[in-house]
């Protein structure tokens, strides 16, 4: 490996030598400061080294690189991303992405990752496999998210989200996996001046355990992890899930209150009705059972008057009758008293004349003419008295003065003979 | 009625200042019963868009390929 070993100043080398990092060297040398800094041994780096002076009639003097201070790379870095900050606050720049409300619902997500890396998977496997059914829209943005390539590609596809921001709430840098090497790109000045002027919010995923890097300073929220990324939009979703709930409740108590109040002025009133009406009602029926006491007074009264007054002429006609009467009662004894001696002669006459008519009417009864030699023909129980009446079969019976005889009809004739069998 | 396009943040902010409305009281039932359809739609909206996304992808692309020559 050739290196320069140069002073610069005002942009323009002073002075220059040949140093040499024989590869026997180089790979433990970077192995070392790999680990230690975070990043391989690359150009325009400022590095404090241990060398050999060596000497060579052909080629000059040279240096051959022994060892390499990692500390004091770190030490570089530390400026550099300290006087980073520092542009980025003079410019006014360093807080504009912070200051930027975060959405209320982050659903639409321009993420920049790699497809294939195990964070970007990691958080869509959380955003899209949720258990609350919750849905976002996330889409990919390729971009190379480790080593000094990183800067560029990621600038890039910021640009290309740029032109599309109004279908995006938020923009997430995932990098997954990789630890702490390669996130030095993380504190370039043009990669964080990118993000901290993006008109929405961008997040950060980039994962790792050192300090934070410049875009993660600069970023809207760093939630360090993708794995954390997701979880927190999740909550954010959770949050407003709640919120809505909460609105949800309040407008059914709200509701609920409302009505039973008016329903309950409603009673109020109806039975502040309904008690006037009954008042009033109590009052006019009042007014009413007077009149009709009044009415039904006047009314005796009058009858009463009339009962009198037809009471007087019934006792007049009444005398007009006994008068009538008693004139016809004397009348009457008058006739009687003259007339009842020639009366009572003719009633002792009459009752000897009923006694002969008795006497006859004793002769004629039914036992003294079967005495005589009469009989009584009965059929079925009844006198017989013509012929006629009788059929050839009937059964007859005669009753004589004493006994009786029972025949059969033979014969019928309508004179006077008849002939019967006994 | 024409058909509105809700943006969740708005459709929260008004949903939020018609509680804090009702809570405050004060208004008649023909008032209530309009706000309260209102929020129960607000609310329906919010809801729905926990759990719908209609971003249209090929719009997004054309979009991109547009501006970027």
């Amino acid at each position: 490996m050739l290196s320069r070993f140069g002073r610069e100043g005002n942009g323009r080398i002073k002075s220059q030598i040949r140093a040499t990092l024989w590869n026997s060297y180089y790979s433990r040398l970077n192995t070392n400061f790999l680990k230690k800094t975070g990043r391989e041994l690359g150009d325009g780096m400022n590095i404090l080294f241990l060398a050999q002076i060596k000497h060579d009639p052909l080629h000059g003097l040279t240096l051959n690189i022994l060892d390499i201070d990692a500390d004091y790379e770190l030490g570089q870095l530390a400026k550099a991303k300290i006087a980073c900050i520092q542009r980025l606050k003079d410019e006014g720049l360093y807080a504009l992405n912070r200051q930027l409300p975060f959405p209320l619902l982050p659903k639409r997500i321009a993420v920049i990752s790699v497809e294939s890396s195990k964070g970007y998977r990691d958080f869509v496997n959380i955003i899209s496999n949720n258990t609350r059914g919750y849905k976002f829209f996330q889409m990919l943005f390729p971009a190379l998210l480790q080593g000094d390539a990183a800067v560029d590609s990621i600038i890039r596809q910021l640009d290309i989200i740029k032109k599309v921001h109004r279908h995006f709430d938020m923009v997430a840098i995932i990098r997954g996996g990789g630890g702490d090497v390669g996130l030095a790109c993380y504190d370039d000045y043009n990669l964080a001046a990118a993000v901290a002027k993006f008109p929405i919010p961008v997040i950060s995923g980039i994962g790792h355990s050192t300090n934070e890097t410049v875009v993660e300073m600069v970023a809207n929220y760093n939630p360090i992890t993708p794995t954390d990324l997701a979880y927190f939009l999740q909550q954010k979703f959770d949050n407003n899930a709640v919120t809505l709930q909460e609105y949800q409740n309040k407008l059914i108590d709200i509701a609920e209150n409302y009505y039973s109040r008016e329903y309950g002025r409603l009673a109020a009133i109806e039975s502040f009705a309904q008690n006037k009406t009954s008042l009033l009602l109590q009052r006019e029926g009042y007014k009413i059972g007077m009149l009709v006491n009044k009415l039904s007074y006047s009314c005796m009264n009058i009858i009463q008057k009339n009962k009198t007054s037809i009471l007087a002429s019934q006792r007049i006609i009444v005398g007009v009758f006994q008068r009538k009467i008693n004139r016809e009662e004397e009348v009457l004894r008058a006739l009687v008293l003259n007339k009842l001696p020639f009366s009572l002669k003719t009633i002792a006459d009459k009752g000897l004349h009923i006694k002969h008519i008795a006497e006859k009417i004793d002769l004629l009864k039914p036992e003294n003419l079967l005495k005589k030699g009469y009989s009584l023909t009965l059929l079925n129980g009844k006198p017989v008295r013509e012929a006629n009446t009788l059929q050839i079969g009937d059964r007859i019976v005669t009753q004589l003065y004493k006994g009786e005889i029972e025949s059969e009809i033979i014969n019928i004739r309508n004179n006077d003979k008849r002939k019967t069998k006994i | 009625m024409t058909k509105e396009k809700l943006k969740y943040d708005a459709a929260m902010a008004e949903l939020e200042q018609l509680v804090a409305e009702m809570e405050a009281g004060d208004i008649s039932v023909d008032d209530l019963s309009e706000k309260i359809k209102r929020s129960a739609h607000l609310i329906r909206f919010c809801k729905s868009r926990l759990k719908s996304t209609q971003e249209d992808v090929e719009n997004i692309i054309r979009e991109m390929n547009e501006e970027v020559e």
